[in-house]
Order: C-alpha cells, then structure tokens, then sequence
C-alpha cells in the first residue's frame, strides 16, 4: 500500500464522519475526579461556576471512531494533534461559525492512547487559567465570570492526523453538544447559598425551582419591582433556611430577614403557623418602606381550614386597626377580606377557598383588587389614607403591635412589593409564584 | 370564646416572664400569648422544639385545652 493509498483511506473515513458525532463515551474531568457528564437530573450537575473552581486540571476523554475500513493503515500515523475550545452561549441558539473558530484556544498538551483496535482515546489536559478566558457571549468577547442564565455548552476537536511519510496534515472535526449545561442566575446563587450557610440541604430540583423563578422574575421585568421589597420562599425545609428574604438574602432585619414567633412547623413544604401563638416578624413597615397608596402582597396558602385567620397584615395608623391596614384573608369566618392602605376593603360575604396563591394590590390610589391562582377574583375602592407604621406580619396580623387571628395556613411563599401591582402585573407574577410551587410539587 | 381541643402549656407570670425575647431555635422565638380565658399559654410545638438545658422545664409545664381570644375583624 502506497502513502496515497494510505491518506486516501483516511480521508474516506472523515468524509464519512462529516456531520455526524462520532466522540463515544464523551466525558469532561476535573483535577479531582469528578465528572461533568451533562446529565442535571442525576444530582451530579454541570455548571460553570464548578468549571472553574477545582484545582488541577481540566481533562476531556473521548474515544474517536474511525470506522473499520483501512483501519491497518492507521499504523503508519506518527503525529496528532490537537485544538480544543470549550464555548459557551447564552441561549439555545447555535453560536455562528465564526465565535467557534475565535474561541478555538490551541491545547497544552494532547495524548493519543491505544484502546482497541480502531478506538483510540484523546486526552486533552489544560490548567485552569484557560477557562478564565474560554466564557464567551454572543459578542465573542471572552468574559471574566460566567453569563447569567442557561447556558449552552459546545466541546469542539479538531484533530489533524499526520501522515509522516507523506508528511499532510488531514483535519476532522468532532463536535459534541452538552445539554443542558447550567448556570445559576446570580442572585438565585446568593439565595441558595445564604440557606446552605445554615446547615439546611436542598435538592437539586429546588435549586433549579429557585434558579426559575429567579429567571422568570426577571424575564418578565418585575425583579426591579421588588427591589427594595421581600420576598420569602419558603425553601430548606427549617426556620434558619426560610427566614431569608428572597431579594437580598441578608441575616439583619433591614434585609426584612423573618424571625419566628411562636410554634410554627417548618418543614420541606413550608412554614406552617399553629393558628395559636404564631407569626413572623417582616421588619417591613409600609410608611417607611413602601410607596404611600401603592403596595402589593402576595402568600401563597397551602392549608384549606376555616376559622377566624389572617395570613398575614398590619392594622392602620396609630392605635386604630382599620384605616391605613394592610392584609390578606381570604376566609376569615366564612367572609374574605382584603385591605390595602384603606378605610375600604376588597372584601366580601363569600369567603374563598384559603389556598393558593394570593395577591392583594393596589396601584391607583383608589381600587383594592384580590387575585387568587393568576385571576382578579375581587375589586373595590377605598379612600386613601395613611400608610401604616407598624411592621407586617406574616402568618398573622400584626394588630396595633400585638400579633392576633393567627393563622394556621402553610405559608409557602410570601411577600410584599413596596410598589402597587396593575392587574396584568399581578397575575403575572402570581403565575411565577404557581410555577415554584408546582416545580416543587407543593402546588 | 371559642373552645378548643387543641393543647397548650399553661405558664404562670414569672414563667412568662423568662421566656420573652428568648431563641429556642435559629430565627424561632417564643411566645408566651394571654389565651381566652386570660392565661399565659405556650404552644406545643415551642415546648417540643426546646433543646436548651435551661429551658428544658417547658416540655414538663402543665397541658390544657387552648381556649382562642375573641377576635373582630374591624
């Protein structure tokens, strides 16, 4: 066999390899052994912010399949070698040609071993500084910390294969696509670690629930809205773990951190108050903390009981309890009632089934409006007043300092927007809220 | 008044007193509240979390049927 034949064998074999993947048992390592294997749902998750955090080196293993035709003549190949690039995008479309061929870095070093006949296996070795620079936008900049949001990851090799006595250099590129690589948005990342700071453990589908409504809070544009408000959800299955504010995961109380009072059950569905001697502490005070006349607050119930309870409010302006309160009770012995910064509420003689999820805003002025699962279910005037100045409570309400009607409804999630929600906002929100809940199956 | 058959602890005043502003759990707090009939009671759930040798005497205070404060909604 002439090195003609020989080169013309091989590159029937690439040809033949055009477009279809052809690395097996594709696996990424890190220094210490552990395995990016692309697969979230096995608890074991790929994430960048992982990528670049182990000591030692990165290594890529896959086995290469030539094929079986003219394999024998692979014995006259002396060299290989390699490029390698790991790029990452940032939505589920495929980067262009050329942000691959920018992010293509050349490798350290690149070692062919036998391993069976026509399997040979490249491992690729690179410390870690090449990920500092590898994280690429569709801008093609490199960029120094990970993007935010899900990203897409694309392992790309190119080999060239030399032939030594005829001396040519032959590429094939082999292309293998991660999914779904992860990232975790930033903010969700300071939440999830603020709850694990307590000792508390979460699974791997709360992260992801949390990282969601992360995502879609800020999708939509309402992360903004709750800048300076709090929202609690609920997560880590202790007190510890839910007393975080969502938003800004600080352990003081002008971070609106939750502190328990009485005998709450905290558990993996949520925090459940006894409906005796229970409520949390906000540290929100709706003069101080909110827009006059314009404010929302939103608690999603997990618990169908009827009984004289209010999931959570304040009562009004000094010692008065109505005008000026703020709360949600859907069922307060057989009616609902819902008020916001008014001397009227949205309420009525019909109570409402007391779970799901419930929103009360207002953001006229004027209009009190009740949402229950993303739907406008009540809607009233009231004249505008004082906003109050005593703390909202969650659980109960908080009556003239003095927790009362101390509910006995799950709270799995809660909050309060220090701004008014229009309708569209509310549902909207709501539907996010429903999402974490059923993400988490207590929905 | 309503009456329940749900349990609490019965605490005199001074063991009222002792309890206020004390953590018997990360971020939990007890709450001592007057129940219907005027007396100082605690709740099942904060004498059954208490691990605290100092306060372990709440898993030994007395039990009676919580008797709920009458409550108006204004």
């Amino acid at each position: 066999m002439t090195a003609n034949d020989i080169l013309k064998n091989i590159t029937a074999q690439i040809a033949q390899c055009a477009g279809i993947p052809k690395c097996n048992n594709w696996a990424l390592q890190r220094g210490d052994g552990a395995v990016y294997d692309g697969n979230v749902a096995d608890g074991n998750p790929i994430g960048i912010d992982e990528m670049d955090a182990p000591s030692g080196y990165i290594r890529v293993t896959s086995e290469i399949d030539f094929g079986n035709a003219g394999v024998g003549s692979c014995r006259g190949v002396v060299d290989m070698s390699c490029e390698f690039a790991l790029v990452l995008w940032q939505n589920t479309n495929q980067p262009p040609t050329e942000l691959l061929d920018k992010a293509i870095y050349d490798i350290a070093r690149c070692k062919i071993k036998p391993s069976g006949y026509n399997h040979p296996v490249i491992e690729i070795e690179r410390g870690n500084a090449f990920f500092d620079a590898i994280y690429t936008e569709e801008t093609g900049q490199p960029l120094n910390t990970p993007p935010n949001g899900l990203v897409l990851a694309k392992v790309v090799f190119t080999v060239r294969v030399k032939v030594a006595y005829c001396n040519l250099t032959l590429p094939a590129c082999y292309q293998k696509l991660i999914t779904p690589p992860f990232v975790f948005d930033a903010d969700a990342l300071n939440l999830i670690n603020a709850i694990l700071g307590t000792g508390a453990t979460l699974t791997q589908p709360e992260k992801l629930a949390v990282n969601t409504w992360f995502v879609e809070l800020k999708n939509g544009g309402y992360y903004d809205s709750f800048a300076l408000g709090a929202v609690w959800l609920m997560v880590g299955g202790t007190a510890a773990a839910h007393k975080f504010n969502a938003i800004n995961p600080i352990d003081s109380d002008s971070a609106f951190r939750l502190t328990f009072f009485g005998g709450w059950t905290h558990s993996a569905t949520g925090a459940k108050p006894n409906g005796i001697n229970t409520y949390a502490d906000t540290y929100f005070i709706p003069a101080v903390n909110a827009t006059p006349n314009s404010i929302a607050m939103g608690y999603y119930s997990g618990t169908n009981s009827a009984g004289s309870y209010i999931e959570m409010g304040v009562t009004g302006v000094g010692g008065y309890a109505g005008w000026g309160q703020l709360c949600i009770a859907p069922n307060f012995s057989g009616s609902r009632v819902l008020a916001v910064n008014t001397t009227g509420n949205a309420g009525g003689v019909v109570a409402i089934t007391p779970t799901g999820m419930f929103v009360t805003s207002r953001n006229d002025g004027v209009n009190i409006r009740l949402h229950r699962n993303a739907a406008l279910v009540a809607s009233s005037a009231g004249l505008p007043v004082s906003a109050s100045d005593k703390k909202v409570y969650v659980g109960a309400r908080n009556f003239n300092n003095i927790s009362a009607t101390a509910s006995n409804r799950e709270c799995r999630a809660a909050f309060i927007c220090p701004t008014g929600l229009n309708t569209a906002d509310a549902d909207a929100i709501s539907q996010i809220f429903i999402n974490f809940e059923t993400a988490l199956g207590r929905a | 008044m309503t009456y329940d058959t749900t349990k609490v602890r019965l605490l005199t005043e001074n063991q009222k007193d002792a309890l206020l502003g004390i953590f018997f759990a990360p971020a939990s707090v007890y709450r001592p509240m007057l129940d219907g009939e005027g007396r100082w009671i605690l709740s099942e759930e904060e004498a059954g979390e208490t691990t605290n040798p100092e306060f372990l005497w709440v898993k030994i205070l007395p039990q009676i049927n919580f008797v709920a404060p009458k409550v108006d909604f204004p």
